[in-house]
């Protein structure tokens, strides 16, 4: 039998998605130029400047954009979403890496340590088999998407997700963490946001702009292009995946 | 495309409301993974591939599996699950 209060909660939740609902209708069908999901008014926009310039434009000298082979693009990044999250808007994604290290650090100083309950069941032989394979497989997945971030979809944060979801499945098998990896998790994890405020610096001490770029933007479509942003999107991808393989080590336990 | 997407809303629909009123903890997460899935399938339609692949791990992997041990936590302490 429910409660009041869960009714309550309930009849709340679905109040909200009706107003959300509501909210959305009213942003599909606005009329002022630049509101509407649907109008034409795209251009007016302010992120239509990253949207039609950054990538897509033409490069200084004129002529359409050419890939790969282009020089001379304002970012060099063949990725509008990695040109945007790991450059324009890098000091965002800054506060965004700091917001997931206070979660993970709020999850490891609340969570109590858990003891072993008697009962402890055990993977199927099945599952305890196919884990390391689709480990593998997971993490070369993973490491492709955080370095060729500034080629096709994906980045640090969601190759790093990857990678660690490659770890949540050895745990999910059975495997329990141990002290002396989640010491080297913790290492990594701080190695890499220390060089990330570093590049940062480095742009900083160059030209005078938090995390400025000091590369050169190479060649459009090819790996070494882009300038800072695969560095500064490798060392959030291992900052996340660090920090989601702790976060899951300190919900399954220790010994 | 508009049919894909439109199938794929009704079962996000579909399975929120299961996830709020089901019995059993453990099907409300796994309905809720599910619902992730579905998201990432819906990204993927409007060629948003970048979200769709953090959702895909993020929502449909690490928070499934956080709630599952959440889950094992509780009946450590004495919760008993409803089937």
């Amino acid at each position: 039998m429910k409660t009041r209060n869960e009714i309550l909660i309930h009849l709340g939740a679905l109040l909200l998605v009706a107003a959300l609902a509501v909210a959305a209708g009213l942003a599909v069908t606005a009329d002022e130029p630049g509101l509407g999901l649907l109008d034409a008014g795209v251009e007016s926009r302010p992120s239509a400047r990253y949207v039609f310039k950054t990538v897509r434009a033409a490069p200084p000298e004129g002529g359409a954009v050419v890939e790969p082979g282009g020089k001379g693009y304002e970012n060099g990044a063949a990725n509008i979403v990695t040109a945007v999250v790991a450059d324009y808007r890098v000091l965002d994604t800054l506060g965004e890496v700091l917001v997931l290290f206070a979660a993970a650090s709020g999850v490891g100083l609340l969570i109590p340590i858990r003891r072993r309950s008697a009962g402890e069941r055990q993977a199927s032989p099945i599952v305890r088999t196919a884990v390391p394979l689709i480990m593998f497989l997971a993490l070369i997945t993973g490491a492709y998407i955080v370095l060729h971030g500034h080629l096709s979809p994906g980045g640090g944060f969601s190759g790093g997700a990857v990678i660690a979801s490659a770890f949540i499945l050895r745990f999910l098998a059975g495997r329990r963490p141990d002290p002396r990896g989640k010491r080297l998790l913790s290492a990594l994890e701080s190695a890499a946001g220390l060089a990330l405020l570093t590049v940062g610096l480095i742009g900083l001490a160059v030209s005078g702009t938090f995390f400025a770029g000091f590369m050169p933007q190479g060649t459009l479509g090819s790996f070494a292009s882009g300038g800072i942003l695969v560095i500064v999107y490798t060392l959030i991808g291992i900052k996340v995946a660090a920090e989601l393989s702790g976060l899951s080590a300190d919900f399954v336990g220790g010994k | 495309m508009i049919v894909w997407v439109a199938s794929l809303g009704v079962l996000m629909f579909a399975g929120a409301l299961a996830v709020l009123f089901q019995r059993s903890l453990r099907g409300a997460i796994l309905t809720f993974g599910i619902v992730s899935l579905a998201s990432a399938l819906l990204f993927v339609l409007m060629k948003a591939y970048d979200v769709a692949i953090t959702e895909a791990s993020i929502g449909a992997v690490l928070t499934t599996a956080v709630f599952f041990w959440s889950l094992r936590r509780l009946e450590d302490e004495g919760y008993e699950d409803k089937e």
